[in-house]
């Protein structure tokens, strides 16, 4: 870490009082930079290319902040981007954005009681301006498909060997589904509370950039509407806190895309079954033995939370 | 029967979560502790779930399985190969209804809170 710090400090041209690491994301590790005159600023960068299977690459992730930023999309800043040698890794830093972005406090906190209001709204606003980024500049970034979406979740499913009915049911119900070919999109890809600054007033910023690829559009409503995301207020399908119907009245003020709220349902069934496969991931890091952690052991007895979220979407059509 | 002695491993896991439970509400703990010392308790209340009523479950559900499949032997891994191998209609009323009677089942064990929000 002091030659991180150092080099950070080199290439800032400033000295930094503190070097604080945050809950890093699914290949990142962060730091919040607090500099000697309190300024602060944020570094993510990836360690090795082990740990960035599933995540772009961090200069990736730079470049489509910047791009997203400039259609005035709430982003952070990119201050610079380095590729240095193994210790110091590949990443970029950033400006620090103030806000919450625990789902609990902004759900449950007096001080965001008129920002939760409007913030389904504004979500959906801003997910269509990522939306209408021109693709023609992100010619690096995969373009996935429902259907590879669907065969690569199920490789990695069976590739636990602990089955699960519920999953193969979700699997098949989600092959027989109609789906609209919408014209492809920029798809952030982990689009959910967590993942948004919020303030007293806004949603001030979109982070954590390390599964964005070329999709269908409701991929990124669809998550966002996943029940694990509600935090006990179920009944309130944006993040626990808002309707469908301003998201879609948010998305639409700004885009020419006609959202079927149908389409947002399977998207919804896929993204459900897609954090139950996540859940698996992370018990069997620990089952394995390449990760000894009561979080990640904790997270498989999850997996029947997404089941029962599957069968009430199958059974009774609840997306609620 | 039982050999053990009282508390019984239920009763000593009940012990153990009280126990954290208590702890985690003192001003002793720093917040990062706290946050993981609740998932100890939830994890040992899985435990002790799953101690006192997962063989009944167990037991239930290989009887209303094989009734399913029409089969002497039932197990969670025959069901899913049927499915994948589309040996099941997945439209049948009965199929849906003992995979969402089993889903219940599994979040009473794992997580209960999450049928009642």
């Amino acid at each position: 870490m002091q030659n991180f710090q150092e080099f950070l400090e080199n290439s800032l041209q400033q000295n930094i009082k503190k070097l604080v690491p945050l809950t890093g994301g699914a290949s990142a590790d962060i730091n919040r930079i607090i500099l000697e005159d309190d300024k602060e600023l944020i570094v993510r960068r990836s360690l090795s290319r082990e740990q960035s299977v599933m995540a772009i690459p961090k200069k990736l992730e730079a470049k489509i902040q910047r791009i997203v930023r400039s259609l005035d999309a709430p982003v952070p800043e990119i201050i610079f981007e380095f590729s240095e040698d193994e210790e110091i890794g590949e990443g970029y830093v950033m400006e620090a954005i103030p806000g919450e972005t625990i789902p609990r406090k902004i759900l449950r906190d007096d001080k965001y009681a008129n920002v939760r209001g409007k913030l389904s709204f504004e979500i959906g606003r801003s997910l269509a301006t990522i939306h209408q980024t021109e693709l023609d500049d992100l010619g690096d970034l995969d373009k996935v498909s429902f259907e590879d979406s669907l065969k690569k979740l199920y490789l990695v499913y069976s590739s636990f060997e602990q089955p699960q009915p519920v999953f193969e049911l979700a699997f098949k119900w989600l092959e027989i589904q109609e789906l609209i070919n919408y014209e492809n999109v920029l798809v952030h890809g982990d689009f959910r509370f967590g993942n948004f600054i919020i303030s007293e007033s806004n949603l001030e910023s979109i982070i954590d950039w390390e599964l964005a690829h070329i999709g269908n559009p409701m991929e990124d409503l669809g998550w966002l509407c996943v029940r694990s995301w509600r935090f006990g207020n179920v009944h309130k399908r944006v993040g626990g806190l808002g309707d469908i119907k301003e998201l879609i009245e948010g998305y639409e003020s700004i885009s020419n895309i006609k959202i079927e709220k149908s389409q947002i349902d399977i998207w919804q069934l896929f993204g459900s079954l897609r954090w139950g496969v996540i859940c698996m991931m992370q018990a069997f890091a620990h089952l394995s033995g390449s990760i000894n952690s009561i979080e990640k052991a904790a997270i498989g007895r999850r997996v029947s939370e997404t089941e029962y979220d599957l069968m009430n979407m199958i059974k009774h059509k609840n997306f609620l | 029967m039982t050999v053990f002695d009282r508390p019984s491993a239920s009763e000593l896991l009940d012990a153990v979560i009280d126990f954290i439970n208590a702890e985690t509400k003192s001003e002793d703990y720093p917040a990062n502790k706290i946050f993981k010392l609740q998932i100890v308790s939830n994890v040992l209340s899985i435990v002790k779930r799953e101690l006192d009523l997962g063989k009944e479950i167990n037991e239930d559900f290989s009887k209303l399985g094989a009734d399913l499949i029409k089969e002497k032997d039932f197990s969670i891994g025959k069901l899913a190969e049927k499915i994948r191998n589309n040996e099941i209609n997945i439209s049948d009323k009965n199929f849906i209804d003992f995979l969402y009677k089993l889903t219940e089942k599994k979040v009473d064990i794992d997580n209960p809170k999450y049928k009642k929000i």
